[in-house]
């Protein structure tokens, strides 16, 4: 329940797609407020975790709590608290930026929309192209597009997948200082899915290890550096993803 | 950093009917941003109806020129063109409107969303009736202006007529999109040509006992056959027949419940099979 303190729960979360088991039987506590990374290579169950969450995907077996809300059968009290940005899932090209903001506005229903708009795009510094249509942004302006998407209802449950892919270093940096100030500001809880691993570092109190499906390891990145006994988060990921057990 | 010990309540949005007609106003301004910045999506809205109606236009009006006692077959052959389009627009535009969203990978950002599936598909049967409507009408005036037929020349039973048609389109494109949802775009070509799959069966230019048995009986399951029917009736001079019209009224309602409960059953098949972000596949 979200009054205790936790923001996501899932119970014995399973998804198979035929033979594959792609998330096995997996329980998560996300603390409210909290920034959790979902770490590990591909094929590990990051996305398909993510979206069960988002109501996307319907597990094959287990229970998912948001915001004190049954997931699978209360989705519309939870929808407007929660949005996301993935690099899967893309932003209707034809419409500018503006419009793909206003038509999200609405659906989401932000009072006073265009406010909040102008006020994200100064954030995101992408008030010069707020006219220009979605499908003539370059890689990294369509993150921002699309980051300011996933603001735009001012989420408590705040699920991102990739948030700084195709970010320059510079613009990177300071979306995840964006990204934690208003973590911090709004008590919101962010949960990602990242393979950057500095990212992972500076962003994140809590991280959650996944392989072939299953949960292996979790704590905060200077205790999964201690568990594994190595310098960065980068040779952690590559001895999970080469199934080295951990030092201890 | 030191993590709050609950989450603030949800916040409270507005009265819920607001909100619900906020997102399909959200649904509608979508397409209406798409349209009215797409000048190619503009043409081929009003392209599709005039090239038809011309076409038909002038064979009728040849077959009047060649045997005099032919004005039947030219009110019946237009008003068959014209109402036949709004059946035509109306599933077409339901599908290509769901294309729109797969094209644009916008599936997922839609789902995800507060708006419901129940929303979404009113809002998308709603735009196509507005689509289809405006789509029909310069076609009607060029029908006016090129051939002197005004199709208000059927009178008031137009209006049942427009609207049993334009239901009949909408299930029928309802069960379109419900086969693309449960087999994916593999499935686009066959969408495309099933929306003129039922032109034949419904005889809109001439009478359904030309139709072999076997089709007849097909036929007579369709809605729009006995709108059709009723149609060429009127323009032979015969009384209106509200019989017909009932029964194509009682055939839409029962058609879609069905395409209703097909359309929620592929929507939860995709996604148990993961196909609303196009994975699992």
């Amino acid at each position: 329940m979200h009054e205790s303190g936790i923001s996501i729960e899932t119970r014995r979360l399973r998804k198979v797609f035929g033979d594959l088991v792609a998330v096995d039987d997996i329980d998560l506590e996300i603390r409210v407020g909290s920034i959790t990374a979902l770490l590990g290579g591909n094929g590990a169950g990051k996305t398909t975790t993510m979206a069960m969450l988002l109501g996307l995907l319907q597990p094959t077996a287990g229970a998912i709590t948001m915001l004190g809300h049954d997931l699978l059968k209360d989705r519309a009290h939870i929808a407007p608290s929660v949005n996301f940005s993935s690099p899967y899932v893309d932003l209707p090209n034809r419409l500018t930026v503006r419009q793909n903001l206003t038509v999200y506005g609405h659906f989401y229903g932000v009072r006073d929309h265009a406010t909040r708009i102008a006020h994200l795009a100064e954030q995101l510094q992408i008030t010069e192209l707020l006219d220009r249509k979605h499908g003539t942004l370059s890689a990294g302006q369509r993150t921002r597009a699309t980051l300011a998407k996933s603001l735009l209802n001012e989420p408590r449950i705040l699920l991102l997948d990739e948030p700084t892919a195709s970010l320059d270093p510079d613009t990177a940096d300071w979306v995840r200082r964006l990204l934690l100030d208003y973590c911090r500001a709004s008590g919101a809880t962010i949960f990602m899915a990242s393979h950057n691993m500095y990212e992972v570092e500076r962003m994140c109190d809590d991280v959650i290890v996944m392989n072939k499906g299953r949960i292996v390891n979790r704590g905060s990145p200077k205790q999964l550096l201690e568990t594994y006994g190595r310098e960065n988060l980068e040779e952690v990921f590559l001895d999970i993803a080469r199934n080295r057990t951990a030092a201890t | 950093m030191t993590l709050p010990a609950t989450a603030p309540p949800l916040p409270d949005l507005g009265r819920p009917a607001v909100l619900l007609l906020r997102r399909l106003w959200g649904l509608m301004l979508r397409h209406v941003y798409l349209h009215l910045g797409s000048w190619p999506r503009l043409i081929e809205m009003l392209y599709w109806p005039i090239v038809n109606m011309s076409m038909w236009g002038f064979v009728s009006l040849y077959l009047v020129r060649q045997f005099s006692n032919a004005t039947i077959v030219f009110d019946t052959m237009l008003g068959g063109v014209l109402l036949s389009e709004v059946f035509l627009r109306t599933s077409t535009t339901v599908l290509m409107l769901y294309l729109e969203e797969v094209w644009s990978r916008n599936l997922g950002h839609l789902f995800a969303s507060p708006l419901r599936l129940i929303e979404y598909v009113v809002g998308l049967l709603g735009l196509s009736l507005l689509r289809a409507a405006i789509s029909i009408v310069p076609a009607v005036v060029v029908a006016k202006i090129l051939f002197g037929y005004s199709l208000l020349s059927i009178g008031w039973p137009l209006v049942s007529f427009v609207i049993l048609l334009a239901v009949n389109g909408c299930w029928y494109g309802l069960l379109i999109v419900s086969m693309l949802i449960r087999f994916g775009m593999a499935a686009e070509w066959l969408a495309w040509m099933f929306t003129w799959l039922l032109l034949p069966l419904i005889a809109p230019y001439y009478p359904v006992a030309i139709l072999p048995e076997w089709l007849q009986a097909i036929s007579w399951a369709l809605p729009a056959t006995y709108v059709f029917e009723c149609m060429k009736a009127l323009a032979a001079g015969h009384p209106f027949e509200s019989g017909y019209l009932l029964k194509a009224l009682v055939l839409n309602i029962f058609y879609m419940i069905g395409a209703g409960v097909i359309f929620y059953r592929a929507y939860q098949d995709a996604r148990r099979r993961g196909g609303l972000l196009q994975m699992g596949e």
